[in-house]
């Protein structure tokens, strides 16, 4: 498949950036120094959940074992979600400097990429690019001359599996096992892969890392929030003109980004993907930052033709479907907030049935054993309460439940 | 461990097991922990459900075995651990560190209620017909939570 290319601009990750120039900056730093300028550039974790990047590294640099592991998790399932192809066509660069880095603060002597099993044309490009690296011995024994500074990567082509973005679920299949999430604690940081510690990180987590390397992590907080610093990419869908990925600095509002791209007679906004909430017009003032609305970067756009209770309808069959199928909460509740809908959908529902699946979706989100059965309800529950007038008043020819 | 690990079960069910100290008098064996008001010093290690125990208060419990791997699926034993978002299953939970627990609270006991509701939904069969009437764990424990009718359906046919 032709790869195309295309230039792109934005305050941190688009930016200027020369292959290999966040590696020789960190020959010369010590790894405090690399954690210093990471916590105070507040870096947090863009695979969704936002736990800080410097805090984790620092809990698997401080762990003791003979053997670490850094795992770049490029395992993107999440539905409406390209940013990380994109990344890895257009700045591999920045991946895998990320990952030297990551490598070399954490200690560890092997970087894994989990590759989305969808992405296997990008394969040949990303290996010929890791062998041009380990040419300009940018990868390898004793990187750049630094002594003892050793560290390779390999890629790991994944299974399919939408669960397998899940930290503990990917380490299970990169060990060969089904793909299902494992008790935590102990946590990765400690007990990983192979039982070593490891650290997963998002590739545009690595991304940035290389860039705040490079220039100061109070460069990088001067961008975005205060609580949530830098910026994001955003990958755009739905009902607009200019479908894309965008990087935009957090803290911008969901009506500037819809005017950005685009967007006409918009009635909805999913946030964060099947598993995000989603927001009616009333609510497009909110900011997207983690104090206000966490994503992981997936925007969907919906405009006045939808009907969404389909909307609904998909993101549930979805989760049903991928359950991984160990949890009472995640295998079973699933499958009953579907019939909810299904019987929203065919009007053969009462008030007081809904309401207890609310209940239960409330309970799944803090009950489940691990992060998709705890925001598979997310979108149940937002879209059931934002539009609630449409979809028990008109949807159903105005029968309001029996 | 070994033969834990050799077990056929699924790999990510297999025990987690940080070797319990031989002397938990020893420093860094024992830790203090607060459990429903009450503190106790429990050895390092050792899980929340096996501190329960120890301690009279009850769990119920559905999956966990002790000749089985730990795999922490049915979430009916789930306790509160302070300063955590979600709720913790006490069975696969090893106590590494000073927390608090609360065994009883309203989440807990609604997230308990929504697992049987849940289980009882892919239950086939009546209970009055049962061969295991009122010699059954799932029945007592619906019992237990009150639980006295199907909230969410009922399958008429076995599925598998």
């Amino acid at each position: 498949m032709e790869l195309t290319k295309q230039k792109r601009t934005g305050p941190v990750i688009f930016s200027e950036y020369k292959r290999g120039d966040a590696i020789k900056k960190i020959i010369t730093m010590t790894r405090e120094d690399i954690l210093f300028e990471l916590k105070e550039s507040k870096l947090k974790g863009r695979g969704g959940a936002g736990f800080p990047t410097s805090t984790k590294w620092m809990l698997t640099a401080a762990s003791k074992s003979d053997e670490k592991f850094l795992v770049c998790n490029a395992d993107e399932g999440e539905p409406g979600t390209f940013k990380d192809r994109v990344l890895l066509i257009e700045y591999p660069e920045l991946v895998f400097d990320g990952m030297v880095v990551g490598g070399y603060t954490i200690g560890a002597g092997h970087g894994i990429l989990y590759l989305r099993g969808e992405y296997e044309y990008l394969l040949k490009s990303l290996q010929d690019y890791l062998e041009q690296m380990r040419k300009d011995n940018l990868l390898g024994k004793n990187i750049l001359g630094k002594e003892g500074f050793n560290f390779d990567i390999s890629i790991f082509l994944g299974s399919g599996a939408y669960v397998c973005g899940e930290e503990t679920a990917l380490i299970e299949s990169l060990e060969g096992n089904r793909g299902e999430p494992r008790n935590r604690p102990p946590y990765p940081i400690s007990t990983g892969y192979l039982g070593k510690p490891t650290s997963v990180n998002n590739v545009e987590t690595l991304c940035a890392v290389a860039h705040i390397v490079l220039r100061g992590g109070e460069w990088f907080s001067k961008v975005g929030t205060d609580k949530s610093s830098g910026s994001k990419l955003f990958s755009v869908s739905g009902d607009c003109e200019k479908p894309g990925v965008y990087e935009l600095p957090w803290g911008t509002k969901v009506s500037e980004l819809l005017e950005l791209v685009g967007a006409k007679n918009t009635k909805a906004v999913q946030i964060g993907g099947a598993s995000g909430v989603c927001i009616p017009k009333s609510q497009f003032t909110r900011t997207l930052a983690y104090e206000d609305v966490a994503t992981g970067g997936s925007i969907m756009i919906f405009n006045e033709s939808r009907n969404m209770l389909h909307v609904l309808k998909n993101f549930m069959e979805f989760f049903v479907d991928e359950s991984c199928g160990q949890c009472t909460p995640c295998r079973i509740g699933n499958v009953k907030l579907l019939e909810g809908v299904e019987m929203i959908e065919s009007g053969n529902y009462t008030f007081a049935h809904i309401n207890k699946l609310k209940e239960l979706g409330k309970t799944m989100q803090v009950a489940s054993k691990c992060g998709l059965g705890q925001s598979s309800p997310n979108s149940f529950i937002s879209i059931l309460e934002n539009f609630n007038d449409e979809i028990f008043n008109s949807a159903n020819g105005g029968r309001n439940g029996r | 461990m070994e033969d834990k690990m050799k077990l056929r079960a699924p790999v990510s069910q297999k025990a987690h097991v940080i070797p319990i100290p031989e002397h938990p008098e020893y420093i860094g064996g024992s830790i203090s922990i607060q459990l429903n008001e009450k503190k106790v010093t429990v050895p390092f290690g050792i899980t929340i459900l096996e501190t329960c125990q120890q301690n009279q208060i009850h769990i119920p419990t559905l999956c966990h075995h002790k000749d089985l791997c730990v795999a922490g699926v049915c979430r009916v034993c789930v306790v509160e651990v302070e300063g955590m978002r979600t709720l913790q299953a006490s069975c696969a939970f090893p106590i590494t560190a000073p927390i608090k627990i609360k065994t009883t609270s309203s989440s807990v006991r609604r997230a308990r209620k929504h697992v049987i509701d849940l289980l009882l939904s892919e239950h086939c069969g009546e209970c009055y017909s049962c061969f295991r009437n009122n010699n059954c764990e799932l029945q007592s424990l619906a019992k237990e939570y009150g639980i006295d009718h199907y909230n969410f359906g009922h399958i008429e046919k076995p599925r598998y």
